[in-house]
């Protein structure tokens, strides 16, 4: 029994810049990810939650190991990740991607594609993968297996696509799942299906989850912990219920009043919000100084142009990095 | 309800011909208020982009509208069917009385022109007297009506970020002023805030231009909170329609009642969402009977022979109208309250091995 109190994976002060403009004399980086740090714990779903551009998604690369961290530590149970060779990590930590579309293969059938990952990682041989194959399917809910294992991905709808890759990522049997906006691309009718599966697979097998998204109310739903990320900076933290009704950083509640939410119809008085244009997402080549939120924050001060606001830990380990709250408490 | 200004009648789009031909829009039949925001939602497939196209008429083969008609009422002048439309006059209908703001805008506008060349395209199209100076001028108005500063006339699509495209999508569509705008799923591609930022900006323009928006979406939440009145598509059919409060209060059809809860709330109690077993039909074959009844958890007998028409399900709110048997009074005597389908809902996410 894995012991769901001791962190599976953790992150500390992860850094990745990305090389731009090699042509200059001097070289520039896009800070893509700036001072990362987090724990993934089994069967607890954590979400890492921020608009387009703000970072979530090299994390997740980073720690799948397509790109290297320019700085930071990551550690596989207790062990140091990169002195795991690259196949016994993804062993135990595979990636769902955002695309069902683009992440299979189109020349070969849904068999191929799960038998791989079974030969691959030693849970099969070539010769003995066929019986596998339809309990795979089965757990991702997948019926009748026999029927889509020779259908190749064009025959399947966006729904059951998302499904076979999730079933991909379980062949392998790992314990950390990577789930890159594993609903977006999907019509919301079937988002919930897919989550509510995810929901029974990290209970079952006792997986560690790391949901990204940028749909706020899918976090609150899907995961335990949430961690919201701006522009490559973590500014706030927690449990999903604290950060999701008791924001406390502008960003958060940013996203929040941003969130379509039709409850908003059951009062007549509650007016539909409108939010004036602030801008976006800055450069990452030249980031603004201290907080990068500051140029779109209404509640910017001086300070937040100076340096970036350290932790402020508030009760129940909801924390938060802002000058604002910080002055308050 | 204000005077109308688009009237649909009857629409059915095949794609293909004869035996062949799979039925993407089949007899819908709505009109549209001047100043109005209709939404239009469904799945992927369900024929909602094709059915704006064709109000558009831009389709071409292998779509082909098989009947119906489509009538437009312009200021003082006589209803002009937009599908008895050609040359000419088709051209100067279009952007003039109606645009579109496509569904990528990166795709949408031209790549390798800045967005000043692509206001040239229209206004020397349609306003072939106007000087290069007014054009410009013009266009930095639109632009800045949308909230695009000035100096980004000169810019290239690949220069702008997403949402800053679909604004200039938006600005072309408004140059001529048009009465009709519809918005193909604009904000698909786009993450909340800046939907948020270019939905706010939608509801102050049509505030202030007083034209008529049909909006397009899979994201029922969105229309719950800016549409006037919503209609719901499953399958090429209209199975809803409705004034949004009705719809938020009381979803009558099972597959309204299915999207409608299919996103989790944001605020209040947490609690278990199910969504929609299954997935959309295949158009080619479609069940007999009510298309949805596969995936209906209320279905009975009658659901697999005879096709639902649309029509009032409670006197009470005559202008709510589903296309259910449930509520028909000589199949099931009493109809269903929202509680039966959601625990329908429930029962069948069970059957499926769900947990709840």
């Amino acid at each position: 029994m894995k012991d769901v109190n001791t962190p599976i994976l953790t992150v500390q002060g992860l850094q990745k810049y990305f090389p731009v403009g090699q042509f200059g004399l001097r070289r520039r980086y896009l800070r893509a990810v700036e001072d990362v740090s987090f724990s993934l714990y089994p069967g607890k779903v954590t979400a890492l939650v921020g608009e387009s551009g703000s970072g979530k998604t090299t994390v997740a690369r980073v720690l799948a190991r397509i790109y290297d961290p320019t700085s930071g530590k990551i550690s596989l149970d207790g062990q140091d990740a990169g002195a795991i060779a690259p196949r016994a990590y993804r062993r135990k930590v595979q990636m769902i991607f955002q695309d069902p579309f683009s992440s299979l293969n189109p020349a070969t059938s849904i068999a191929y594609t799960l038998s791989r990952p079974l030969v691959a990682h030693g849970h099969a041989t070539f010769s003995n993968v066929h019986q596998f194959l339809p309990e795979l399917l089965q757990r991702v809910s997948l019926t009748p297996a026999e029927q889509f294992l020779k259908k190749h991905p064009h025959e399947l709808s966006g729904g059951q696509r998302q499904r076979v890759a999730i079933a991909r990522a379980l062949a392998v049997q790992p314990e950390i799942l990577l789930a890159d906006e594993p609903v977006s691309m999907l019509d919301v009718s079937i988002r919930l299906d897919i989550l509510n599966l995810m929901t029974q697979l990290k209970e079952e097998e006792k997986l560690a989850i790391l949901f990204i998204t940028h749909d706020i109310a899918s976090a609150r739903y899907f995961a335990e912990e949430t961690l919201v990320m701006y522009a490559g900076q973590m500014v706030e933290g927690g449990s999903s219920e604290e950060v999701t009704q008791q924001p406390k950083h502008p960003y958060t509640q940013l996203l929040l009043s941003a969130a379509p939410d039709p409850d908003r119809l059951a009062d007549p008085a509650a007016e539909i919000p409108v939010l004036p244009a602030r801008g976006e997402i800055p450069s990452l080549v030249n980031p603004p100084s201290g907080c990068r939120f500051h140029p779109r924050c209404p509640l910017a001060m001086d300070v937040c142009k100076e340096r970036f606001p350290q932790r402020t830990n508030l009760e129940n380990g909801h924390w938060v990095h802002c000058h604002h709250v910080q002055s308050a408490e | 309800m204000s005077d109308p200004i688009l009237s649909v009648q009857h629409i059915s789009i095949d794609y293909g011909f004869d035996e062949d031909a799979t039925h993407a829009v089949t007899d819908v039949s709505f009109t549209l208020g001047r100043g109005e925001f209709l939404g239009l939602a469904g799945e992927s497939g369900c024929g909602k982009s094709t059915l704006a196209y064709g109000i558009a008429n831009i389709l071409r083969n292998p779509a082909n509208i098989v009947s119906g008609e489509i009538l437009y009422y312009g200021k003082n002048t006589p209803p002009t069917n937009i599908l008895a439309l050609s040359g000419a006059a088709l051209r100067a209908f279009r952007w003039n009385e109606l645009a579109i703001v496509f569904q990528s805008a990166m795709n949408a506008l031209n790549p390798v022109l800045s967005l000043r060349a692509q206001f040239r395209d229209i206004f020397t199209t349609h306003r072939p007297h106007m000087s290069r100076k007014d054009i410009d001028q013009r266009a930095v108005e639109l632009l800045q009506m949308v909230g695009i500063a000035p100096d980004r006339l000169h810019s290239f699509p690949h220069e702008l970020s997403g949402g800053m495209r679909q604004r200039a999508g938006i600005a072309l569509a408004l140059a001529l002023n048009p009465d009709i705008i519809i918005m193909d799923e604009p904000t698909t591609a786009l993450d909340v805030v800046a939907q948020r930022e270019i939905l706010s900006e939608m509801i102050r323009l049509r505030q202030n231009l007083q034209f008529s928006v049909i909006f397009i979406t899979h994201d029922l939440s969105l229309l719950l909170e800016l549409a006037d009145n919503v209609a719901i598509m499953y399958a090429g059919r209209i199975v809803e329609y409705g004034d949004r409060r009705n719809l938020y209060t009381h979803a009558r059809h099972p597959y309204s009642y299915g999207l409608l809860h299919s996103f989790p709330p944001l605020r209040g109690p947490a609690k278990k969402v199910f969504g929609i077993a299954g997935s959309p039909p295949d158009l080619r074959a479609l069940p007999q009977g009510c298309a949805f009844h596969p995936r209906c958890p209320m279905a009975f007998a009658a659901c697999q022979s005879a096709l639902p028409i649309l029509k009032t399900a409670d006197p009470a709110f005559p202008a709510q109208q589903t296309a259910c048997h449930l509520y028909d009074t000589a199949l099931r005597a009493t109809p269903p309250t929202e509680e039966d389908i959601a625990a329908a809902y429930a029962a069948n996410s069970q059957r499926r091995g769900m947990r709840v």
